[in-house]
């Protein structure tokens, strides 16, 4: 090659805003995708649609509304013997989301597909955490219709709170259980547990009914139930995004 | 790769697994052991349903349990006891299946139509499962396995309860799918991995007792089977003193095949080549054959046998 044929032999050379779009589509290959806050929450707290969180539950569902009015049936019939007739109200917020739970955790055992399902990427206690999740959201607007009339006065307001309050407490004991222990009959205890000591408090209340339904201001009663709904939604984004690690025992 | 360093799973006092160390590239590996010595719980670990004691397990170096959901997305998983919605037919229920592995429905339908022809189900996709055979229900189970196109298939006793026309069927098709993912196949049943196993882990005293090539395995054992025929009226005393492996019952004469520690073999026994099997049952049978073999010298000192 000749002197000057060197000289006009010209390198093609990126400039440095084309070196920079090369180096970004580099990276962005690389690296995961960024997503929104919003795609975050939406992927913690819809995943994998409703449709697939609530599939095959009928029966729970079913069973479970059966059970209620079996319960609301017996309490309405218990209300005039009782001195205390506010804690069966008080026991009632919760049943029907701990019925349901209980109904949805023995269902699934009983196909034997927990274990297929603890395996996937939306595992069987992330798909549980997040059907429990939709059904206290509903919990709460079913009763809020239910037990309206009861909302007349300001005890009734703090009652009906108390509630709401037990309802998001045993939402979110449920599924700390079952992601514990890995069975459902615990979630059968706490429900038990609640029975029972509702049904003393309505002979023998009148000390807590004085604390929380008198003195407790609302002001309170509604920072607790606030407290714990939102420690329950943070809870269940949690088990979404540790859904790799289990705390089964066996 | 996957990478097993020092693995272990107690529960309180018990020890499931100890200090297990391996690590697995593309292929088949056969996990080999009798019931109760741990395979379920190994595959249980490495399918994070289980957490374990000490050690680590790592995908190309990084910790499953740090990977999260990253993890689940790379393995299939067809366990022991693999349950399914009875009225669903096969499409229904790897639909429903897919859409928990975080699966599109327009990926999954082209998916599950060529995994239900992968494993000869087509005309079947639209049948409930309660009408399907075992053989059936384990390739439907194969299927779900293979929808997310794992690079890690986990198999637990897959063929249990299959007829052998299922088992040969069923082989070919893990044989095939071997070629670009690790296949881990647990089983007690020899004849499943012997022909298509890369190399076989067995697991013995809760410790990994060796992984290797079949060849390699059988050479363990190499001159120390020995098959001869032995009259009815002695089978008796020569099993109580020798580690029979296997026999037959011929005109008037038992065809024994055993394995002689010593290499000598009896006089008329004919030495012949180890196989899988026989190092399985040599090596899960060693405890219990010393036992019989030293009741067996006790009553010869006390005159009981002739």
């Amino acid at each position: 090659m000749s002197r000057e044929e060197k000289k006009n032999f010209e390198i093609p050379y990126p400039d440095r805003q084309e070196m920079r779009i090369q180096m970004d589509r580099i990276l962005d290959a690389g690296l995961p995708p960024k997503q929104s806050f919003f795609e975050q929450l939406k992927s913690l707290y819809w995943g994998p649609g409703l449709k697939v969180i609530f599939y095959k539950s009928q029966l729970a569902v079913v069973m479970s509304i059966l059970l209620y009015l079996l319960v609301l049936k017996v309490c309405w019939d218990f209300r005039e013997s009782v001195e205390h007739s506010e804690y069966l109200v008080l026991m009632l917020f919760p049943m029907f989301y701990l019925l349901f739970a209980a109904m949805s955790y023995w269902y699934e055992e009983q196909t034997e597909i927990v274990e297929l399902k603890q395996s996937l990427r939306y595992s069987f206690t992330y798909l549980i955490s997040l059907r429990m999740f939709y059904a206290a959201i509903f919990a709460v607007f079913a009763d809020s219709v239910l037990f309206l009339p009861v909302m007349e006065n300001e005890y009734g307001r703090k009652l009906v709170m108390s509630g709401f309050s037990s309802m998001f407490l045993f939402a979110l004991l449920s599924i700390y259980l079952y992601n514990r222990f890995g069975k459902y009959f615990h979630i059968l205890w706490l429900a038990g547990g609640w029975i029972v000591t509702c049904c003393l408090l309505t002979e023998y209340g009148d000390g807590v009914s004085y604390l929380l339904f008198e003195w407790m201001p609302p002001a309170l009663h509604a920072t607790v139930s606030m407290g714990i709904m939102v420690y329950f939604f943070i809870y269940v984004g949690k088990v979404g995004r540790k859904d790799a690690y289990t705390h089964a025992c066996q | 790769m996957l990478t097993l360093t020092h693995v272990s799973k107690n529960y309180g006092h018990f020890t499931a697994l100890s200090d297990i160390s391996l690590s697995m590239e593309n292929g088949l590996y056969g996990l080999l052991s009798p019931n109760g010595a741990g395979k379920t719980t190994l595959i249980k670990m490495i399918t994070t349903l289980l957490t374990l004691t000490e050690g680590e397990i790592l995908y190309n170096g990084e910790e499953i349990w740090k990977m999260g959901a990253r993890y689940r997305d790379l393995i299939g998983y067809l366990p022991q006891q693999f349950g399914y919605y009875r009225n669903n037919t096969p499409v229904q229920y790897l639909m429903y299946l897919g859409a928990l592995k975080g699966m599109r429905k327009q990926e999954l339908s082209c998916r599950i139509d060529e995994l239900l022809a992968l494993v000869g189900l087509e005309a079947a996709a639209h049948k409930k499962m309660k009408q399907f055979s075992g053989g059936m229900l384990q390739r439907v189970g194969i299927a779900q396995a293979m929808l997310n196109d794992p690079k890690i298939l986990v198999l637990d006793e897959p063929t249990a309860g299959l007829d052998p026309k299922e088992r040969v069927r069923f082989r070919n098709i893990i044989s095939a799918l071997s070629r670009d993912r690790i296949v881990i196949l647990s089983t007690h049943i020899v004849s499943d991995i012997e022909s298509i196993a890369n190399e076989v882990i067995m697991i013995k005293d809760k410790k990994l007792y060796c992984m290797d090539t079949v060849p390699n395995i059988c050479k363990m054992l190499e001159n120390k089977i020995f098959e001869m025929e032995v009259a009815e009226q002695n089978y008796h005393a020569f099993e109580q003193s020798h580690m029979v492996l296997s026999a037959r019952q011929e005109k008037g004469c038992m065809a024994v095949r055993y394995y002689d520690e010593t290499g000598f073999g009896e006089s008329g026994a004919v030495r012949c080549s180890p196989n899988l099997e026989d190092v399985f049952l040599v090596v899960y049978q060693e405890e219990q054959i010393s036992t019989k073999a030293d009741l067996a010298w006790k009553k010869i000192g006390q005159g009981g046998i002739r």
